[in-house]
């Protein structure tokens, strides 16, 4: 069982808990943060290019190989965010489930925001959605969040070490190590006191505040139990072990990328040489900076090739494409994953906006409402056609089970199955369409006519291949119209052979 | 009531199942206003007792496909109607077992003893007149007692909330004869006598809020002429009874996260067709009876809903083997196992259509109890005289012999094979004065709210390892008759 740690306090009068303390404003902070941003992006940008010829790093550009190694590159820092989207499930694992699609979505909001805000602000960002997905107080979604952060620059900081010890002495590389490495281990140390002796913490904090006030020392209190709660999940093997193997497996992709870019540019795929990048670059983008690290990334990330003997126009033309590598899609997939999260956000904000709005008032059971919105009629239910496809599916199920076809029966069921189909959520229903769409595609192709003109033994053997063959996804495909077809078809034959139902009799 | 329409219910009540029904009616016998919205439509007595097609369009919510995601995908059905899933189950009854209400105490703080409940169990088991079986037991239940007992297994016949019933086998279908108690026989009636009204084709949208406090319901009202209007009903104070999945989904879209929708359990079935040497005729009498107690709480066994289409379905995993086997459906019977569900589920607002996006992902404690479940329904109704046992999971293919059964006593069923069901889910938003894992008190007050009370299955604190309609409302009218004496106060 995993631990959690809770500072019981008396609900207010009426049982209402009290609040749930809420993040800082980030306003003032942000400003701040902007301007260190932009200052230091400009002045490492500036630095990056500083005696380079804009000529020489085009030259590189367009000496280079893209293809395979940049949608490599970009499919190994793609399946570094499902995985970091399966660490973070772990961490939030003894207070929310969270699917690895929602997850994932949410880390990937997180990069996607840090690309289009300054100052790492896509973290308050993360922490948010992540607390709107899982129901978690804000302050404990921030703590998972930092500590995900954390557990990130520890492990690029173990590439780095490890890559050191392969590749020939540098001291330009060997003093960021030194740097990281007093930054990480006091906030390593502070990781695993808070996860040790959560206790202590916790009596620390109350025992600083206390000539605070009482407010302000249960605010205080309050703020720690949730970051010690967060924390305290690290205690368990079966929480640990993952994450650990979890962070270290993120960034052997995030390497992956970087050796997979060199090759595009006449460099040796060298593993060694990908992670030390790799480490300097996100090591170096821990600097506040403008939006998406411009300037930041370039720089750390084309001076620690360089140290690695590359010449300068092809450092800066391998940083801008790595860069871009990973800029472009995740910022892609944040914004399908914000479109999302909008629409579900922004419907409840609608409606409570609308519920506002005065209306004239109505009444029903006797009872007065205030009218907001009138809805277009629908148009009459015709009942649909059989579709000739589900039709023939349901004849070839119902071949060989002892009885001639009944017509009405086959007619009725494929009727049946459509509508269910219809009443599947949206992204079901598309995908079972699309996965449909490919059996008949598949069907046609091989016969060189459409599934419903085939003979019924035909159809049947295709049925059977894909509806109860060795494969899972096409037997998970059929699996719901084949049962929905058998039902309608056998329930209509039946309650045809009944001849109509018995009504209800009045109540005794 | 008459004259001028009142500007605003004292009590607005979502849902008119099992929890909702038993809410109005313990509220409105208090002399409390009680107004009752119900999403789904009122049946006529002319559309009770059709066939499963019928009854998908009518009765269950998105015609019964509401998927559970996860690895293994399971499909939930409940009732989308006035009376909730209450007029398409069984009306199989349960008290909450002692040692169930002992562990919520525990794990949960729930404060409520197994004394507390007895009246409000036995009020329920009166209205719905609840009772074992008068006529003679049906041949597939007694050759299930025939395998129970060769096994050596306690069983006992389930009580059903049922008066008269004549085997008309259409439970899940709107019990023709009306003998199959529905919350819409005795419970509504006596709270619309009692001066509650129930508005049906009405949907809750969103709790409208004003600091702590809820103002009333935003929802989207049918006008019977095909229009609906969005519509705001003001209220002192608000009973949701949604269901395990559709309560959470309100709530979490009106802003109450606090472990709301988090928990979600389940109890997963899977179900199994035998074939005895002798007609059965389990199409045209009442489902089996008896429930297998020996493997409670985490396994039970049981008698499933047969009709032919039914049969079909369930024999559809292993079609191309199993497709002549119909011709022989009066030897045919559904029998199922049940584990109570110890994975993860949670309900979320989908990013698209009006519907929650649900998930669970099955345990491998739970992948093992099914497992062990089905060797050991398979081995008693092979000691039953079943000559073959056909289980919904994909590629298996029948159980001829005692020897196979065993052997999943031991072995996993693989996941991506099982075709699961669920009829019960529950603990969505678990009660309790435990704060940190529950939504909800005692008495089923939302934490973070003043005036929100919860009175459904989303509340039981987690599985209650049987049929949960009893549990639903024993705790309902326990929290009901509280929640009058505060608002007369």
């Amino acid at each position: 069982m995993v631990l959690r740690y809770h500072v019981a306090m008396p609900d207010a009068p009426g049982g209402r808990p009290e609040p749930e303390p809420r993040a800082a404003a980030p306003r003032a902070l942000g400003l701040a943060g902007v301007v260190v941003g932009v200052v230091a992006s400009g002045g490492l940008l500036a630095l990056a290019l500083r005696s380079l010829e804009p000529g020489d790093v085009v030259a590189a550009w367009r000496s280079s190989t893209p293809w395979p190694w940049i949608p490599l590159a970009v499919a190994a820092y793609l399946a570094g965010h499902l995985v970091r989207g399966q660490r973070c499930r772990t961490l939030v694992r003894a207070h929310a489930p969270l699917g690895l699609v929602a997850a994932s979505n949410v880390v990937v909001l997180g990069y996607a925001s840090n690309n289009v805000l300054p100052a790492r602000l896509g973290e308050l960002v993360r922490a948010g959605v992540l607390a709107e997905r899982t129901g978690m107080p804000v302050t404990q979604a921030l703590t998972v969040t930092l500590l995900e952060r954390l557990l990130d620059a520890l492990a690029v900081l173990a590439f780095l070490v490890l890559a050191m010890t392969r590749l020939p002495p540098d001291p330009w590389t060997l003093e960021i190590a030194r740097v990281a490495g007093v930054g990480l281990g006091v906030a390593g140390a502070a990781l695993a006191t808070a996860a040790l002796a959560p206790g202590l913490v916790i009596a620390s904090v109350a025992r600083a505040t206390a000539g605070l006030g009482a407010n302000t020392q249960t605010r205080a209190v309050r703020l720690t139990a949730g970051v010690v709660d967060a924390v305290v999940t690290l205690r368990e093997p079966s929480v640990l072990a993952p994450v650990l193997g979890t962070s270290l497996l993120v960034w052997a992709l995030e390497t992956a990328m970087f050796v997979l870019l060199l090759p595009a540019f006449g460099l040796a795929a060298d593993p060694w040489r990908g992670a030390a990048v790799m480490s300097v670059a996100n090591l170096g983008i821990l600097v506040p900076s403008t939006p998406g690290y411009v300037g930041t990334f370039h720089w750390f990330c084309a001076n620690a090739l360089g140290a690695q003997g590359v010449d300068a126009p092809t450092a800066l033309a391998y940083a801008v494409v790595a860069h871009l590598s990973f800029f472009v899609p995740v910022t892609a997939w944040g914004a399908v994953a914000l479109l999302g999260h909008g629409v579900r956000v922004g419907r409840a904000v609608a409606l409570a906006r609308s519920a506002r709005r005065p209306g004239p008032g109505g009444e029903v059971a006797g009872w007065a409402y205030r009218r907001v919105a009138l809805r277009a009629a629908p148009g009459a239910a015709e009942p649909p056609p059989p579709p000739p496809f589900l039709r023939a599916l349901a004849e070839a199920l119902v071949d060989g089970t002892g009885a001639p076809p009944e017509p009405a029966a086959l007619d009725r069921a494929a009727r049946f199955a459509a509508l269910q189909l219809r009443a599947l959520p949206p992204a079901l229903r598309a995908a079972h369409a699309a996965g449909l769409a490919g059996f008949r595609a598949w069907i046609t192709v091989r016969h060189g006519r459409s599934f419903h003109r085939l003979a019924v033994p035909a159809r049947r053997r295709a049925v059977d291949a894909w509806a109860f063959g060795p494969i899972a996804p096409l037997r998970q495909l059929l699996r719901p119209l084949r049962s929905l077809l058998l039902l309608g078809y056998f329930e209509s034959v039946a309650s045809a052979e009944r001849g109509g139902r018995a009504p209800r009799e009045a109540a005794p | 009531m008459s004259g001028a329409p009142a500007r605003r219910a004292q009590v607005l009540v979502i849902g008119s199942g099992a929890g909702g029904a038993t809410a109005a009616l313990t509220l409105a016998e208090r002399g409390h206003d009680v107004l009752v919205l119900e999403e789904g439509p009122r049946i006529p007595d002319s559309r009770y007792g059709g066939d499963a097609v019928d009854a998908m369009d009518t009765w269950y919510r998105d015609r019964g496909m509401t998927p559970i995601l996860g690895r293994v995908p399971i499909g939930f059905v409940e009732g989308r109607c006035v009376g909730g899933s209450t007029e398409i189950n069984s009306g199989f009854w349960h008290r909450t077992p002692r040692e169930t209400l002992l562990r919520w105490r525990t794990r949960f703080g729930l404060d409520v003893t197994p004394e507390e409940l007895e009246p409000c169990f036995a009020w329920a088991e009166a209205l719905l007149h609840v009772s074992l079986h008068a006529g003679p037991r049906p041949a597939s239940t007694e050759l299930f007692a025939r395998g129970i007992e060769r096994m050596g297994w306690s069983a006992q016949e389930v009580p059903r909330a049922a008066r008269g019933c004549q085997g008309s086998n259409a439970c899940a279908q709107g019990c023709p004869t009306g003998a199959k108690q529905g919350v819409t026989r005795r419970l509504l009636p006596a709270a619309v006598a009692a001066g509650a009204r129930v508005v049906a084709d009405c949907r809750a949208k969103l709790l409208t809020r004003r600091g702590p406090r809820v103002t009333g319901v935003f929802a989207e009202l049918g006008l019977g002429d095909g229009r609906r209007e969005l519509v705001h009903f003001e209220a002192d104070h608000v009973v949701v009874a949604g269901g395990p999945l559709q309560t959470p989904f309100l709530l979490r879209r009106s802003g109450f996260r606090y472990n709301v929708g988090a928990t979600l359990g389940l109890h997963p079935m899977l179900k199994v067709v035998a074939r005895f040497p002798a007609p059965v005729d389990a199409e045209a009498g009442v489902l089996p009876l008896l429930g297998v107690r020996e493997f409670w709480p985490d396994v039970s066994l049981g008698g499933a809903f047969t009709t032919r289409g039914h049969l079909a379905m369930q024999l559809s995993d292993a079609w191309p083997a199993a497709r002549g086997l119909l011709a022989e459906r009066r030897h045919l019977a559904s029998y199922y196992v049940a584990v109570r569900g110890s994975g993860a589920g949670a309900v979320r607002p989908a990013a698209f259509g009006e519907a929650p996006r649900v998930t669970y992902d099955l345990s491998t404690d739970d992948l093992r109890h099914l497992s062990q479940g089905l060797g050991r329904l398979a081995s008693a109704l092979l000691a039953a005289g079943a000559t073959e046992v056909w289980p919904t999971v994909q590629r298996l293919g029948p159980i001829r012999a005692e020897a196979d059964a065993v052997r999943w006593l031991d072995e996993l069923l693989d996941r991506r094979r099982l075709s699961l069901t669920t009829v019960h889910a529950f603990s969505s938003c678990p009660m309790g004065e435990l704060h940190e894992r529950t939504a909800t008190d005692s008495r089923g007050r939302l934490r973070g709210t003043e005036n929100v009370t919860l009175l459904d299955a989303s509340v039981l604190p987690d599985s209650p390892g049987v049929n949960p309609q009893g549990s639903v409302m024993g705790l309902a009218r326990h929290n009901a008759l509280r929640l009058a004496d505060e608002l007369a106060r």
